[in-house]
C-alpha cells in the first residue's frame, strides 16, 4: 500500500484515519499468525489470538511509545494472549513434559524427508510436546528470531531463564528428532 | 527447575543448533495468516471506531470498564427457561463457541435463524436480582446503552436477538449499569485489563466455526 513507517502510520490512525491500520494488519499478520499457530497448534485457534490481539491493540494505540517497534510490542499483547488461552486449554491438551521425564521418541530416528529437510508433522509434534514456557522460548529466538534482550522485554523472563529455556527445548527436539539423548 | 543456572550451561552446541536451524526452517513454512484477514480486523474495529475513539489510557471508554464479580450459582429450572427461549425462536443452526471441559452454562449465545448472510443471534444470560442487563462487544462499539436485554418470565432470565454477519465477535453482559460478566457457554478471551470476554464466531456457510 505505502511506504509510510509503521510510526507513521500509528500516527495517522490517531489522528483519525482509522482505515489506515489495516496496512499494519498486512504487515505483521503472518509473523504473528506464524508464532501463535506454532505455539497453539490449531488455526482456528490462532486466528482468535490474533484478531483479539490486533483488537486489543488498536484500542491501546495510544500508548504504543514507540512506534517504530510496534511489532515487538504487538508480539507481547500475542505471547499473552496465547498463554492466557493456553492455560484455558487445560493441561490434558498440553501434554506437558517435564524437565526430569523420559520423553518418548515419537518417529524414530530423525525421518528427513528430502536433503537436510525434516517431516513437518513430526517436528510440530515434537514441538507440541514441549512445555509452552520452552516452545514459547524457542520460537521466539529460533523461529521469529528475536534477540535476547527483545525476548526479555516481550515475556517478562531473565537473561538466564531464557537461555536454559532454549537450550533445554534444544535438547528435548533433538532427543525426539534425532534420538539423541544428552548427557 | 534449574532455570537459574548460569554460564556455559546454557550455551548451545554445534549439533543442537544445526537442529534448530533446520526446525526452525520447517516451521515457518505453511504457516500464513488468512488471505482475508486484515478484512476481519478492520470490520471488528471499525465497528468499534465508530463509537469508541481510542483512548490512551485505557483504550476503551470508561463506561466498559471492568469489575470483577463472581455469578451467583443458578438452578436448573432458571437455565432450562432460557434455553427454552432460544428453542422458540427457531433453530436453523446453532452456532456458539464450544467450552472447554464441555460444562452447561447459565448464559448462551446461539446462533439461531439464517437469513442470507445474517445470523440472528440469541443472547441469553440466567441472573436473578438484575434490574438492568445490556450487551456489549465489538459489534456496538461496546455501548452499554445500544443493546439492552429484555427480563422474561420471572426477571431471572434476559434475552436479546441481534442480527450479525458473519465474523468473529466479542462481546459480554453488563449488569445494573456496572457489572462485566463474560458468557460462560462460550469462549472467553482475556483482555488488556485483566477481565474476559467473550467469542462468537458466525460463518457464512451457518455452521459452527
Amino acid at each position: 500500500m505505502n511506504d509510510l513507517s509503521d510510526a507513521e502510520i500509528i500516527r495517522a490512525v490517531l489522528a483519525g484515519r482509522t482505515d489506515d491500520y489495516a496496512e499494519l494488519v498486512r504487515r505483521h499478520r503472518d509473523a504473528q499468525f506464524r508464532f501463535a499457530l506454532r505455539m497453539l497448534g490449531d488455526r482456528d485457534d490462532a486466528e482468535d489470538v490474533l484478531q483479539s490481539a490486533f483488537v486489543r491493540a488498536y484500542r491501546s494505540l495510544a500508548s504504543c511509545r514507540e512506534p517504530d517497534r510496534f511489532g515487538a510490542w504487538l508480539r507481547r499483547i500475542v505471547v499473552n494472549e496465547c498463554r492466557t488461552l493456553g492455560a484455558a486449554r487445560g493441561r490434558r491438551e498440553l501434554r506437558l513434559v517435564r524437565d526430569e521425564g523420559v520423553l518418548d521418541r515419537l518417529e524414530g530416528p530423525g525421518a528427513p524427508a528430502e536433503e537436510g529437510g525434516l517431516d513437518p508433522e513430526v517436528v510440530r509434534r515434537a514441538l507440541d510436546r514441549l512445555t509452552p514456557d520452552l516452545r514459547e522460548a524457542f520460537l521466539l529466538k529460533h523461529v521469529e528470531d528475536h534477540s535476547y534482550e527483545e525476548m526479555m522485554e516481550i515475556t517478562g523472563a531473565g537473561l538466564s531463564a531464557l537461555k536454559m529455556r532454549v537450550k533445554r527445548a534444544c535438547e528435548q527436539l533433538r532427543e525426539q528428532l534425532e534420538g539423541v539423548r544428552d548427557a | 527447575m534449574r532455570e537459574h543456572e548460569q554460564g556455559d550451561a546454557t550455551e548451545l552446541t554445534a549439533a543442537e543448533a544445526a537442529l534448530a536451524a533446520r526446525v526452525a526452517t520447517t516451521l515457518r513454512a505453511d504457516a500464513a495468516a488468512p488471505a482475508d484477514f486484515d478484512v476481519t480486523v478492520m470490520r471488528a474495529i471499525r465497528a468499534e471506531a465508530s463509537v469508541s475513539p481510542v483512548h490512551a489510557e485505557t483504550g476503551r471508554p470508561w463506561w466498559t470498564r471492568k469489575r470483577p464479580i463472581a455469578l451467583s450459582p443458578l438452578g436448573g429450572l432458571a437455565l432450562a427457561a432460557g434455553f427454552a427461549g432460544i428453542v422458540a425462536l427457531g433453530t436453523l443452526a446453532a452456532v456458539r463457541e464450544s467450552v472447554p471441559g464441555g460444562a452447561p452454562a447459565v448464559a448462551a449465545a446461539e446462533a439461531a435463524a439464517r437469513v442470507d448472510t445474517v445470523h440472528l443471534v440469541r443472547f441469553v444470560l440466567v441472573r436473578p436480582g438484575a434490574q438492568q442487563v445490556s450487551l456489549v462487544g465489538d459489534f456496538n462499539g461496546w455501548s452499554r446503552e445500544a443493546m439492552p436485554l429484555q427480563a422474561a418470565d420471572d426477571g431471572s432470565v434476559w434475552t436479546l436477538s441481534v442480527p450479525l454477519a458473519p465474523g468473529r465477535y466479542e462481546y459480554a453482559f453488563v449488569v445494573d449499569g456496572q457489572q462485566w460478566v463474560a458468557d460462560p457457554s462460550a469462549r472467553a478471551v482475556r483482555d488488556e485489563f485483566g477481565g474476559e470476554t467473550s467469542v462468537l464466531r458466525l460463518s457464512a456457510g451457518d455452521r459452527a466455526m
